[in-house]
């Protein structure tokens, strides 16, 4: 019911090999607890097919297998004339917000639309603040549902 | 050893004989790995350094830029 999104700058401080800092730490931690809450519920991790491509290129055959098993890659916006990453993403956004909600994770928000309530747009930090609230409310059993406690946390918070 | 999938997990989901053969912790994230030509399952805890580490364990990325 939960679709998490992580564009460019998320996948690449996962897997750059000399990014470091604050605000690279933070990206790869929202990326941690996107996979940590995908365990515990009905959360999917989607990886757009454009940026999934380039990311690719950096990856061995087994971190492929770990992309492939844990996130979702979405194809549909590849092929299409002009688009790039940041065009694929707000319409496979916009389509999977028909199905589920959709949180965009990125710390460029202004590249990123919101065509409907469905969708929300997040940096790293403000994620890291929910998720681990909710992580940490889970690990007291105090929700039922991790997937009502996000849409509390980031939908109707 | 190939790998060929990963499955997410919940130790405490876990049972405790998994947990003990692993040598797991009681809660957290648990990586499942299938690999083959044995079909042999593996369980990894993802600890402090978070699925990056977990990526490396695995091999080091290559240096490759992946701008818009």
């Amino acid at each position: 019911m939960i679709t998490i999104i992580p564009t460019l700058e998320i996948i690449k401080a996962v897997t750059d090999t000399n990014i470091t800092g604050t605000g690279a730490n933070e990206r790869r931690e929202a990326f941690d607890c996107a996979v940590d809450l995908k365990s515990l519920g009905d959360v999917h991790i989607l990886i757009e097919g454009i940026l999934y491509d380039r990311l690719e290129k950096r990856l061995t055959e087994d971190h492929k297998i770990f992309f492939q098993s844990v996130c979702r890659i979405d194809n549909s916006a590849k092929g299409i004339v002009n688009y790039n990453i940041q065009k694929a993403i707000n319409w496979v956004a916009d389509s999977e917000s028909k199905a589920r909600k959709v949180i965009i994770l990125t710390n460029n928000t202004s590249f990123y639309s919101t065509p409907n309530e469905n969708i929300k747009i997040i940096t790293p930090a403000d994620f890291l603040y929910g998720a681990r609230r909710i992580l940490e409310f889970t690990k007291n059993k105090t929700f039922i549902s991790i997937e009502e406690f996000i849409l509390a946390t980031f939908f109707f918070g | 050893m190939t790998l060929k999938n990963i499955r997410l997990a919940r130790a405490e989901t876990l049972s405790p004989e998994i947990r003990q053969q692993f040598g797991l912790p009681e809660n957290g994230l648990i990586i499942i790995e299938s690999r083959n030509p044995d079909l042999k399952e593996n369980f990894v805890s993802i600890k402090k350094g978070g699925i990056r580490d977990y990526l490396i364990s695995l091999g080091d990325f290559k240096e490759v830029p992946i701008d818009e």
